[in-house]
């Protein structure tokens, strides 16, 4: 099975894939599966439209797209009762874009969703590689700070931060990295399979085993269960 | 010499990660001498960054020479007191900042520093009216205008004691 840890789904500025355009290039690339999440802005504002809307094309398609929420963490408890709203509809990731929603993963601000996906066994996507709020280490306090949580490390950092990322994942056994936008180069480090099983993150199948680990911890959408590993 | 200053900013480290780093951290852990790190300036200056070495390296004690500045504060302060290995400077955040450094890590990893020299204003003065706002007793105040960095250093003061 063959899936592809994160896409953004929706039509917005430079965003431009529809539910039947993501299809069609998963079925030319021999993909089984795609994680699917909203957009910045509903992200960043629009967190039940964008929320509904994932829901809706993952319900649309539930042996082809495993749907991700996000949550403002600005918005406090109305974020985290968004989440788990949208947790009990289906959702089977919380993003975090720290860039695109404006605040520090090395601060507490977004704590309180920590705690609820923790609370429902949902994996926690944060975005890496900006500057001031989305730096790896920065996630790293967050992992040590909530072990009992699991994350993934959104983008491996790029494009400064790769030692960083690999430093992390290191370190912690909860975080896992995601390579949609990591550098080609081998890098020079790598890291030892973790508690949970992943492998290496100088490995070619990585993105396929951070879903695969998903399933594997959280069971697998009904759907899914009927195609073969 | 007392410790190694590290400012990878100014000095262009790709990463305060990188190979190179982790042998100069061994050393002075073997050496017993404590490594000043500039922090609060992205992209290879940041206090989570400087936790990344001090998690790695817990023989060597590090010290968060700016407190995480005036954005990276309050990771500045987790990683103070969260490891034990780590000592913040209370020289770049505003009051309220330090306030919530004085209170979330212990007071003997926290030390004073002006930065002197910086620019034309008198920094001693500044810094030191910062310290009088965090309500210290005279134990804390002792500890964090002296003591602290003295035993940080191995240093013995010889004419001049720490003002209580």
């Amino acid at each position: 099975m063959v899936i592809d840890g994160y896409c953004t789904l929706g039509v917005d500025r430079e965003y431009d894939l529809t539910p039947d355009a993501l299809l069609s290039a998963m079925d030319t690339a021999n993909v089984d599966l795609a994680v699917i999440a909203p957009t910045p802005r509903q992200m960043a504002v629009h967190n039940r439209e964008g929320n509904d809307f994932v829901l809706g094309a993952a319900a649309g398609h539930p042996d082809r797209f495993i749907p991700a929420c996000s949550a403002n963490p600005w918005r406090g408890r109305e974020a985290v009762a968004e989440a788990i709203e949208a947790f009990k509809s289906g959702a089977r990731l919380l993003v975090l874009d720290p860039e695109v929603q404006g605040f520090g993963i090395g601060t507490d601000l977004a704590d309180p969703l920590i705690e609820a996906a923790a609370d429902a066994d949902i994996p926690v996507y944060v975005h890496t590689g900006g500057y001031q709020h989305g730096a790896p280490a920065q996630l790293g306090l967050m992992a040590r700070r909530f072990a009992e949580a699991v994350f993934i490390l959104g983008h491996c950092g790029s494009t400064d931060f790769k030692a960083d990322a690999l430093e992390v994942a290191r370190l912690c056994p909860n975080v896992f990295v995601e390579t949609s936008l990591a550098p080609r180069s081998r890098p020079r480090t790598t890291v030892s399979p973790n508690s949970s099983g992943a492998p290496p993150t100088d490995s070619p199948v990585l993105v396929r085993s951070i879903l695969s680990m998903v399933t594997r911890r959280f069971g697998k959408p009904s759907a899914v269960s009927t195609l073969s590993e | 010499m007392r410790g190694l200053k590290l400012h990878p900013w100014l000095q262009g480290f790709p990463a305060l990660v990188a190979p190179e780093v982790h042998d100069i951290c061994a050393l002075c852990g073997e050496h017993g001498k404590p490594i000043l790190v500039h922090d609060g300036t992205p992209n290879v200056s940041m206090p989570s960054q400087v936790g990344l070495l001090a998690a790695r390296h817990s023989e060597t004690r590090f010290i968060l020479g700016h407190g995480g500045l005036m954005h990276l504060w309050r990771e500045a302060a987790e990683v103070a007191a969260t490891l034990p290995n780590v000592y913040i400077t209370l020289c770049g955040p505003h009051p309220a900042a330090l306030k919530h450094i004085y209170r979330t890590v212990p007071v003997e990893r926290i030390l004073w520093g002006t930065d002197h020299g910086i620019s034309f204003v008198n920094m001693v003065s500044y810094r030191r009216r910062l310290i009088d706002l965090l309500g210290l007793d005279v134990k804390e105040r002792r500890a964090i205008l002296g003591e602290n960095v003295a035993t940080l250093l191995g240093w013995r003061p010889q004419s001049r004691s720490p003002e209580p």
